[in-house]
């Protein structure tokens, strides 16, 4: 009797427990994150950490068929909250939204992290520890820096999806698989490379602009990835054009696909290449350290506004072209990375790794190595194909 | 005093997540402050440690010959003798108890409830273990035994998820911290595989006795392998960023690319965390009220067991610490007096029991002849 009395109070017991735990936060009670953006600002001589938080706030109950019915059928959109606050600390900047917030600020889903550009000059080590400490905060989010003000570009509005922080995510998660313009970055990678001596982070460039199919008075502006954000150590020191950029993700490895232009025969040639074989290598003449590169393009043929001749002297000519104007925007690449003192290529990691003696001499003064060393570029390009068409198009088929 | 009888496998089973349960949260970190880029090397240290004492687990369970593990020592050591060593034993075990406490709920805290008081966290932690333990070893190990595959399926489906940011460079180069520094990290890693000498404590209750070393190096293999796993995913995934991580275990589930079907993993943490120290704490609580029970002659360990789970919850507030101070101790004042306790200890019951055997003819060895 008394083992039945003791079952039946434990299991009173576990139905106590069902109600949650202490730190219940029901869903309708959260304010959910999607996009963090942080800037620094000057008062009275001051550093102040300016955080803005962008949320998505619900639809009221039935919004949805009410703004329906109102559009014929167009459906509603859900509104956003932008705030911004204030604080020495980031911490304290955190804290006083709960002055403003109306719910509780959540942040595990926030995917995406801002950095104005005046920050990202002065330094980032400050809000990569903030972040890492942040309990909420995943170090899968993307990191992107904006040019200029971060809250100022919160103002912009999304092209095509309902919510700017939406657009933002699709751009950063499924942009960079189609084309090698920019490379996403997230939390890990950049707090990595910030770390580690030898490699400099990097990060997309996000700008505000007047889409040219838009009016001109209208004031609105949308997002768009522009360039590429080089820093030396945590801090902001250039950046790299759509071109440029593309040369940095092909040597780094990280081409997905992307296109080779040459002018031949008098009219423009492109190829479509997917993945390309890069291996690098350093070595060590007369006492001066070298890198050297090697980058293998395969492709095919996706673009020829000239006669088409397909003879195996053609196509070593056109490869030959394509290989040699491919060189010159990765040297190109090379020479501004090496200008601006940024070892995003981890150039300095590749010493470390192959050369661990050689790197136990150069590693206080790495940048001077880095910024006077040879870097050295191989290109070949193999066209392996044609894609649907043979024959270019020409008047009169010549 | 315990009627259950358990098989290799379950043997195996526990003692696995008894070693593992704090090792995946706590040694990552010991590993990292020391040898960040070779932190598999810790794993591999600990492996060998850990053989070693299974050596010695083997050859003390094949002398025992039907004697529990604090019969033996009494029976080689003399009564008195023999009891002031266990003592010293389960004054090391009740103290660790109060650690793993303080490891599991610091760390349930601050990963997942940040505002649930420390005390509620730790009566959950403590109640199920104690249950089971109340239950017999049968209980603990059939658990152990189901939970296992569980948490070994949980682990091998993080690893799959986790290698498209498997980035290998994050590895090299080899040693690059110098092999004192390398050595160094490993350190805290061998005083966690001491732990498989309470192996001993559960010869009697074993099946297959004579293969007791075979099981207990089978159970170190295992980790050695999960932990060569796992630090080479934290450094590979992290670099040098996992020396700045709490918890790099919880940060690595945290940090898998959502799928289309599944978004978060998170509860793969807390299904692993509360699985392996429910299986920990039950063995080592188990361990230290039989053993007690034992030196003390009383016919069942059971009474103790409430007095014994109280003692721990005034000891854990009287001793609170924060996680940089547990980390700091685990660093430092930790190995130097568990490694004698726990390699120390049965190196010496081993080589007193040889000397014994070789000067005291077989038949006056019995306990009976005391």
């Amino acid at each position: 009797m008394i083992r039945r009395i003791s079952t039946a109070i434990l299991l009173l017991f576990l139905v106590l427990m069902v109600c949650g735990c202490w730190d219940r936060r029901e869903p309708e009670e959260l304010l959910l994150v999607d996009v963090m953006a942080v800037d620094i600002v000057n008062k009275a001589g001051v550093k102040y950490y300016q955080i803005s938080l962008v949320s998505s706030k619900p639809s009221p109950a039935g919004s949805d068929q009410q703004s329906s019915m109102e559009s014929g059928g167009g459906g509603g959109t859900a509104g956003q909250w932008i705030a911004s606050s204030q604080g020495r600390s980031m911490e304290e900047a955190m804290r006083y939204f709960s002055t403003r917030a109306p719910r509780y600020v959540y942040l595990e889903h926030n995917t995406v992290i801002l950095i104005g550009e005046d920050l990202a000059k002065a330094g980032v080590s400050d809000i990569l520890d903030f972040m890492i400490r942040k309990q909420e905060v995943r170090l899968r989010n993307y990191l992107v820096v904006t040019k200029g003000s971060a809250l100022a570009l919160l103002s912009a509005v999304p092209e095509y999806e309902d919510q700017l922080a939406d657009e933002l995510h699709n751009i950063l998660d499924r942009g960079g698989r189609e084309s090698d313009y920019f490379l996403h970055t997230d939390l890990n990678i950049f707090s990595q490379a910030v770390l580690t001596p030898g490699i400099d982070p990097w990060a997309p460039l996000l700008h505000a602009f007047q889409p040219p199919e838009t009016d001109e008075a209208m004031k609105e502006k949308a997002v768009l990835i522009e360039e590429t954000a080089l820093f030396h150590s945590d801090k902001l020191v250039g950046f790299l054009d759509k071109q440029e950029t593309q040369g940095i993700v092909i040597l780094s490895g990280e081409a997905t696909e992307g296109a080779l232009y040459a002018n031949f025969r008098g009219g423009p040639v492109a190829v479509n290449y997917k993945g390309v074989n890069v291996s690098r290598k350093v070595s060590q003449r007369d006492g001066m350290l070298e890198a050297s590169f090697s980058v293998a393009f395969k492709g095919v043929l996706a673009e020829i506004h000239a006669p088409t001749i397909f003879s195996s002297q053609d196509i070593s000519k056109l490869e030959s072209l394509l290989a040699g104007n491919a060189r010159g925007d990765l040297q190109q690449t090379i020479s501004k990375c090496q200008q601006l003192g940024a070892d995003v290529l981890g150039i300095g990691r590749a010493v470390h790794i192959q050369h661990p003696e050689i790197w136990k001499k150069h590693r206080e003064n790495w940048q001077e190595v880095y910024q006077n060393m040879k870097i050295s570029i191989n290109v070949s390009v193999e066209i392996t194909g044609t894609k649907q068409g043979f024959k270019s198009i020409t008047p009169n088929g010549e | 005093m315990e009627n259950g009888r358990i098989s290799g496998g379950q043997l195996v089973a526990i003692m696995f997540w008894t070693i593992m349960g704090t090792a995946v949260i706590t040694l990552p970190i010991m590993i990292a402050l020391h040898a960040p880029r070779t932190a598999w090397m810790g794993a591999v240290i600990f492996a060998v440690g850990g053989t070693g004492l299974c050596l010695i687990i083997g050859a003390i369970a094949n002398m025992q010959a039907g004697l529990d593990f604090v019969q033996y020592v009494q029976t080689v050591f003399g009564k008195w003798l023999g009891k002031l060593l266990i003592l010293i034993f389960l004054a090391w075990l009740f103290h660790s108890i109060t650690l793993v406490i303080n490891q599991v709920t610091n760390f349930t805290q601050i990963s997942l409830l940040p505002n649930t008081p420390l005390l509620t966290i730790q009566l959950f932690f403590l109640a199920p273990s104690i249950y089971a333990v109340y239950l017999g070893l049968e209980a603990v190990a059939r658990s152990g035994q189901f939970l296992f595959f569980i948490s070994i399926g949980v682990f091998i489906l993080l690893f799959m998820l986790i290698i498209p940011d498997f980035n290998s460079q994050n590895l090299l180069p080899l040693f690059d911290e110098g092999i004192s520094k390398v050595l160094r990290s490993g350190v805290t890693p061998l005083a966690w595989a001491g732990q498989i000498m309470f192996v001993l404590f559960l010869v009697p209750f074993v099946k297959s006795q004579k293969k007791i070393a075979v099981y207990a190096a089978l159970t170190i293999a295992l980790i050695g392998l999960a932990g060569i796993g796992n630090e080479m995913m934290y450094t590979a995934v992290f670099g040098p960023l996992r020396q700045h991580l709490i918890n790099p275990f919880y940060a690595l589930i945290r940090y898998v690319q959502p799928t289309a079907f599944v978004e978060r993993y998170d509860i793969l943490f807390v299904a692993v965390n509360l699985v392996g120290n429910f299986i920990k704490l039950s063995v080592f609580i188990y361990v230290f009220v039989l053993a007690l029970a034992q030196v003390l002659g009383l016919k069942s360990y059971r009474p103790l067991l409430i007095p014994a789970a109280i003692g721990q919850l005034v000891l854990v507030a009287l001793t609170p610490m924060s996680p940089p101070e547990l980390i700091h101790f685990f660093d430092t004042l930790f190995p130097l007096f568990t490694i004698p306790v726990l390699y120390g200890f049965p190196l010496l019951v081993l080589v007193a029991g040889k000397i014994r055997k070789a000067i005291i003819p077989e038949k006056r060895q019995s306990p009976n002849h005391e």
